[in-house]
């Protein structure tokens, strides 16, 4: 069934991102972080029969963007998973109970997945256990591919440190961003999402070599942070900047009309371009200016 | 056997005489003359033009028109009037808006026709008819539906359903000179002399809960056209003119991130733009092409 979904910025990567199938791109939730678990539970639709599994997930977990034409695949080390917890019985209904079919993952584990869940349902319906990491999507083939192009778990939640350490609110930060668009695949998400929305916020996705983000919130709904984008050569860096300071702009229309407080500022390094946001209330921001079918 | 096709083609010419004389066009009405001198914003379109390449591929890659314009099918595109009107006027019994439109041809149709669509309007449930031209919506909307000669006017606001447009305002809003209409496919001026267009687009800002044009008020006057240049672009300018100590800046930033705007919906779908924006005295100065296809004329 053919629905369109109207929703605005949170913060400027979401806005670009978090409204469509995506990949190559890590969103980090650190539930111990005040906000994060109210901000997770309102914004992130990953539901087992209308319920939010967000509160049962451990206090870090990750959103994967991998595929154009999937869900992103929700990620977190769990341990050994005790059969009576709450995520176990979410894993559970997912993959179909009693219907559930089983096939090996690429490095040993398992992967469940529910046979009778129509593939173009985007609703969650297969997982994978592999080292203590449970990896939670729609097409069991979308976390397939994931899974094999990484050696171990640790890698396939990596962020580039180098770059992180650049950006001031990483170590405090309730939630934390980065794509590397190696191989072309950020660019081939954003490509897909161009079909898709109303208005395109970077105009040439190829133009992005690594994007990370840290942001900070509040219980009082104060969203604060930073966002980077290196770009894939120097002359790129103006058509960068001109990109995020349209989105910028785009978010201060948006607060201003509603009152509320809003600073951004955007500028360009010897390494790339830099957004600084405040915004004082994160749930104003929605409205619709970005449109998304699905 | 002769004489009975004698009769038929007596009978032919006969209706088609009728038809000629029943579709021989009426003059514009006269009242409409009032409308541009007393109105804060006026706009044109020139109806016959919207099925013309590129208009209808530009239009038809966004999906909100994309079902619309190409899909009324062709024997009906005659019926459409050649071009529309639209008249905002700001007055002290409150403001509203007139729409008019030259018939032509179809003007003695629309007459015959007039309280058909009436009793149609009530019947299908769009509001209550009251007299012989008003229109009542269960919203508590009134509109005015009239026909004076040639030309079919539609307006709304209290003030005006008590009155035939024509003289509406208080007083002249003070708009640019008309736009030349042959040109142009679509053209819009306003007048800000009396604050009424800021005010306009602040309820608007409101409602929408977006700043479209927060440098409203330093607007003294405007206008916007959009025309064909060449068989696979469409040119549209923006001309605004700033008053005596306003913010320059300001509007030349709010125009910047419209065209910018503007431009990013249109590359969606493959529709390459060239921009300029520039200062001339108290005047900005926007223009866009848009070209079809992704390429350059």
């Amino acid at each position: 069934m053919k629905r369109v979904v109207m929703m605005l910025v949170l913060i400027p990567v979401l806005f670009m991102i978090m409204g469509g199938e995506s990949s190559a791109l890590t969103f980090e939730f650190n539930k111990g972080k005040p906000g994060v678990q109210a901000f997770a539970v309102k914004y992130l639709r990953f539901t087992v029969g209308g319920e939010t599994i967000i509160p049962a997930l451990p206090a870090n977990f990750y959103v994967i963007y991998d595929s154009a034409d999937d869900i992103p695949v929700l990620v977190a080390k769990v341990g050994k998973l005790n059969k009576t917890s709450r995520l176990s019985l979410y894993l559970e209904a997912i993959s179909g109970g009693g219907d559930a079919k089983v096939v090996a993952g690429p490095h040993g584990g398992k992967v469940v997945y529910n046979p009778n869940r129509p593939p173009d349902k985007k609703v969650l319906s297969s997982y994978a256990l592999w080292d203590g990491w449970v990896f939670i999507g729609s097409k069991k083939e979308t976390i397939m591919e994931l899974l094999k192009r990484h050696k171990n778990t640790a890698e396939i939640v990596k962020a580039d440190k180098a770059v992180s350490a650049t950006i001031k609110e990483w170590k405090n930060a309730g939630v934390r961003i980065w794509g590397d668009n190696t191989n072309d695949r950020l660019s081939s998400l954003f490509g897909a999402q161009r079909t898709k929305i109303l208005i395109p916020l970077i105009r040439d996705p190829r133009q992005i070599k690594y994007i990370s983000g840290a942001f900070i919130l509040t219980e009082a709904k104060e969203m604060s942070g930073t966002l980077l984008i290196l770009p894939t050569g120097q002359q790129f860096l103006k058509d960068i900047e001109s990109d995020l300071a349209f989105i910028g702009e785009t978010i201060r229309r948006r607060l201003v009309a509603v009152k509320t407080p809003y600073k951004g500022k955007v500028y360009s390094t010897d390494n790339g371009v830099v957004y600084e946001t405040y915004i004082g209330n994160y749930l104003a921001a929605q409205g619709q200016i970005v449109r998304e079918e699905r | 056997m002769r004489a009975s096709r004698y009769i038929l083609i007596a009978l032919a010419a006969f209706v088609v005489v009728l038809l000629l004389w029943f579709f021989r066009p009426l003059p514009p009405s006269g009242l409409k003359g009032g409308l541009y001198s007393h109105a804060y914003l006026a706009g044109m379109v020139q109806v016959h033009h919207l099925w013309d390449r590129p208009l209808i591929a530009i239009l038809s890659s966004f999906p909100e028109t994309a079902a619309t314009l190409p899909s009324v099918p062709l024997f009906l595109r005659p019926l459409f009037p050649p071009k529309a009107e639209l008249y905002l006027f700001s007055s002290k019994e409150g403001g509203g808006w007139v729409m008019a439109v030259d018939l032509g041809w179809r003007s003695r149709l629309f007459k015959a026709l007039h309280g058909f669509i009436m009793r149609q309007i009530q019947y299908r449930g769009f509001g209550a008819v009251e007299g012989e031209n008003t229109i009542r919506t269960p919203s508590g909307r009134k509109f005015v539906v009239y026909q004076d000669a040639g030309t079919l006017f539609v307006a709304e606001g209290e003030a005006l359903s008590q009155k035939i447009p024509g003289s509406i305002a208080d007083s002249g809003a003070g708009l640019p000179p008309e736009l030349s209409p042959e040109k142009n496919i679509l053209s819009l001026s306003f007048s800000n002399k009396e604050m009424a267009f800021e005010k306009v687009v602040k309820d608007m800002e409101e409602e929408i809960g977006f700043l479209l044009l927060p440098s409203a008020g330093s607007l003294m006057d405007g206008t916007f056209m959009v025309r064909y240049a060449g068989d696979n672009s469409l040119a549209a300018e923006i001309v605004l003119g700033v008053r005596e100590g306003g913010d320059m800046e300001g509007v030349e930033g709010d125009v910047g991130y419209l065209v910018d705007l503007l431009d990013r919906a249109l590359s969606t779908h493959d529709l390459k733009t060239e921009r300029t924006i520039r200062r001339e005295g108290n005047k900005i100065m926007a223009k866009m092409i848009v070209h079809l296809n992704g390429g350059k004329q």
